[in-house]
């Protein structure tokens, strides 16, 4: 096991379901993510991502096989304070992370806990506030945000925690297009300036375009891998998963079955401005 | 006659505190019957706020809101009124608290004093509306079943109630494109088949396309612009947006649009946008 990824190996993860039938979420998974990788988690509803990204933080423990995290193993009760402190989670519904009746308190719970003194936790909630737009935020009460606002808080108590890996699951899903992009950059600039390792877990596909590695789920095996692009153009296998590419691929997909040479890397709406005007 | 009438609503949060927050400004608007009405606006811009005035749940700070001719602002009137509006919540499954899916979708018509053959009745006609079958589910827990499938448990649940008029808030976040796709048909059928007025609220652009008449579109709590929708995509301050997420493909056609491209902006689905496209490449080729 490398120092520097997270691993998982022959990873089975079974539910039981009442009485004595057994739910399979996650069949025989292998994978490495590298420190610093952006990786983009696609795949229907319960097709396994929520189930694999619990698994990384070792809130869940694999039936069988194992998940190491730099080195940790998550089955090891004393390692997963020092996992979770590397691996950040946030999860679908703010609601249900977010603990404080005021902003800035929420984010500095993470760090308090640390036992920072009082000037790096003021200092780790500016940049966390900072780094997801919430700065005219801070002494507000997060229940009289907005469901977008809030979801802005949960990332930036996760990031207040300064973590190695930031695992988001949905993180968009209840944000509009400003704070989607807003999120997008941020996720972008932590991943190329910090090094934060960026697990993100959507099946909005245009939110994982700017993803190092996609990795697409159905019925809990990795059906499909690599470069956004590459993802993409091989529209029917990934239309199988239940999933469709993003409007404007499918859009060059379809001129290109018209006879049209476009080429394959187009994958955003600027891409596809510069190459119609170049 | 229009089944909602709003004038000049004005709604502040915690007035006279130092959180006092203005979440709706002078909105005006009004909703016929049978009309399907989108609801678009960034985060915070007043969505939430405002649907929740059309059953009254929320009193107006200032202005009037009527529905079906009924002032919300008279506390009498708030019973008949939440038999007229259902409203479906932002991930509505999270309400479901009964053991199985039957108790859950006949919680309401419990609560109006029906017998039991018109609870049941009421029930059986719901789940199927929403497209699930009743002898497979009624049964089950709701908690045995998948995201997609719970969430229209839970329209069931405010559609066993018949509403006259049918609220949703972000009907569709969170769930997969195929969900998305089912919950989307759902709702446009029960405006189709039973005349339903639909109020549905959503911050992308593309669902309203597909299915609503009118758009109302909030900035900041103000109403900037409310229409017919193909009337609304043109206005530029629309497209300025920044909370507004239109399709990508229409994104591209406005840019190419602004860079001078002789593009027709005046389409609203892919396979036009695609023809657009593919004209603009036969110009390049030539």
């Amino acid at each position: 096991m490398a120092k520097n990824s997270i691993e998982l190996i022959d990873v089975i993860k079974e539910y039981s379901t009442g009485h004595s039938g057994k739910k399979c979420a996650l069949k025989n998974i292998n994978l490495t993510i590298r420190q610093g990788e952006y990786v983009g988690l696609i795949g229907m509803n319960g097709s396994g991502k929520t189930t694999l990204a619990r698994l990384i933080n070792g809130l869940i423990q694999p039936t069988s096989g194992k998940v190491y995290v730099n080195g940790l193993d998550t089955a090891d009760r004393r390692a997963l304070t020092r996992i979770r402190r590397q691996v950040g989670m946030v999860f679908q519904n703010p609601d249900n992370q977010i603990i404080s009746s005021i902003v800035e308190e929420d984010i500095a719970f993470g760090p308090e806990n640390l036992r920072l003194p009082p000037d790096e936790v003021k200092e780790r909630i500016d940049w966390a506030l900072q780094a997801t737009g919430l700065a005219e935020l801070r002494h507000h009460a997060p229940y009289l945000l907005s469901g977008g606002q809030k979801q802005k808080i949960a990332i930036a108590s996760a990031l207040a925690m300064q973590p190695a890996c930031l695992v988001l699951d949905e993180p968009t899903s209840m944000l509009d297009q400003h704070g989607r992009q807003d999120l997008l950059l941020n996720l972008k600039e932590l991943n190329e300036k910090h090094g934060i390792t960026i697990i993100l877990i959507s099946h909005n596909m245009e939110d994982v375009i700017h993803a190092d590695r996609l990795i697409v789920l159905a019925e809990g095996t990795v059906c499909l891998e690599g470069a956004p692009w590459e993802v993409f153009t091989s529209e029917e296998n990934l239309i199988k998963t239940g999933l469709k590419p993003p409007e404007i691929v499918q859009m060059a997909n379809s001129l290109r079955k018209r006879g049209y040479a476009i080429d394959k890397k187009i994958i955003s709406t600027q891409q596809m401005v510069e190459y119609i005007c170049r | 006659m229009p089944v909602i009438d709003v004038q000049n609503l004005t709604h502040v949060y915690l007035p006279g505190t130092p959180y006092e927050k203005k979440a709706l400004d002078g909105v005006t608007l009004s909703v016929n019957q049978g009309e399907f009405l989108g609801v678009v606006g960034a985060n915070g811009s007043g969505k939430s706020t405002m649907i929740q005035h059309f059953n009254g749940l929320l009193s107006p700070t200032a202005g009037k809101v009527t529905i079906c001719g009924w002032d919300t602002a008279v506390k009498q009137h708030r019973n008949e009124l939440w038999k007229k509006v259902g409203l479906v919540f932002q991930y509505p499954e999270q309400q479901l608290f009964e053991a199985t899916v039957f108790d859950d979708v006949s919680y309401g018509p419990r609560n109006l004093g029906l017998s039991s053959p018109d609870i049941e009745r009421r029930t059986i006609e719901a789940l199927k509306k929403v497209g699930l079958e009743p002898d497979t589910v009624a049964g089950l827990s709701p908690i045995c079943l998948s995201g997609g499938l719970r969430r229209r448990v839970a329209i069931a649940g405010v559609l066993a109630m018949k509403p006259e008029i049918l609220v949703l808030d972000e009907p569709t976040a969170g769930l997969d494109p195929l969900g998305k796709e089912m919950i989307l048909k759902l709702i446009k059928k029960l405006q189709q088949e039973d005349h339903i007025t639909i109020v549905m609220v959503s911050h992308s652009i593309r669902e309203i396309i597909l299915l609503a008449g009118r758009v109302a579109v909030l900035e900041k709590g103000r109403l900037i612009a409310f229409g017919n929708i193909k009337e609304v995509l043109r206005q530029e301050c629309f497209q300025a947006l920044p909370g507004v997420m239109l399709p990508d493909y229409l994104q591209l056609i406005y840019t190419l649009a602004g860079r001078g491209k002789n593009v027709n902006t005046g389409i609203i689905t892919l396979a036009e946008a695609e023809l657009e496209i593919a004209k603009l490449l036969e110009e390049k080729n030539k």
